[in-house]
């Protein structure tokens, strides 16, 4: 699978799905489009899509609390939807959960008032 | 028992490289596909450290990977000629990172630690870093039959 970031805007949220290896290389060059894209528009709920990644390792967790703490400046809010049992385990490890809600699907966020 | 030994450029793009030749290094003894998981994760985390931490990311250098394999048994080495750890028990510490500027969270070795069955660190400062970590077999274990 290719590695790969995809954005997609539905309403308030930015849907960000994550394609093939998210790792120390992937991360850094995603890093800095995703930062400007959340700065930009400053979406009320960004959703981080882990469906298909099938590599994760803890650059991706640096990802998710760099972004966490980047939409809690402006009190946006943050999410991690459909993740997969390896990169639930890995998350797990760092009490992610304690802060982050996680969804089984991005609607369930989407449509939510 | 079986041994390999890679060395590579310290560049982030060889740390899928090293991940992938550890698979294939094991693929032989049938491990579970979570037992796989763990080995590509124990080996990004070492080379990317021995990367941007060892090498202060200067695109030079050379990491080395030792991997040898007895029975269900399988013992990597990773080392670098970096600039080595001040302070090994608070490396160790999880959320602890000196590179919090580049978004890395301090897990590295935290998780290393934990998916591995023994996991040592030598290092001081100017000498580089050794890991030696070793990682049981569980899964399916025993060699391929012709079956």
């Amino acid at each position: 699978m290719k590695n790969e970031m995809k954005l997609r805007i539905e309403k308030d949220c930015l849907v960000v799905l994550f394609y093939g290896d998210v790792d120390h290389e992937t991360t850094l060059a995603y890093r800095d489009r995703l930062v400007q894209a959340i700065e930009k528009e400053k979406y009320s709920k960004v959703i981080l899509d882990f469906e298909n990644v099938s590599f994760i390792d803890s650059s991706g967790i640096g990802m998710v609390l760099g972004r966490y703490n980047q939409v809690r400046r402006y009190d946006g809010c943050l999410y991690l939807s459909r993740l997969p049992e390896a990169t639930r385990r890995l998350f797990d490890l760092t009490g992610l959960f304690s802060i982050i809600e996680v969804v089984d699907q991005s609607e369930e966020v989407i449509n939510r008032e | 028992m079986n041994e390999a030994k890679l060395t590579f450029d310290a560049l982030i793009e060889n740390e899928p490289f090293a991940r992938c030749v550890a698979a294939a290094f094991v693929a032989k003894i049938n491990p579970t596909m979570d037992e796989l998981i763990e080995v590509k994760t124990i080996v990004s985390e070492a080379v990317a450290n021995a990367i941007i931490h060892g090498y202060e990311n200067q695109k030079q250098g050379k990491v080395q990977l030792i991997m040898q394999l007895e029975d269900n048994e399988l013992t990597m080495i990773i080392q670098d000629d970096g600039c080595g750890i001040e302070n090994i028990a608070k490396a160790r510490e999880p959320l602890f990172t000196t590179k919090a500027h580049l978004e890395r969270s301090g897990m590295g070795m935290t998780i290393m630690e934990s998916l591995s069955d023994d996991f040592q660190v030598e290092s001081s400062p100017g000498t580089g870093t050794k890991l030696t970590i070793v990682k049981k077999f569980k899964g399916h274990g025993g060699h391929e039959s012709d079956n």
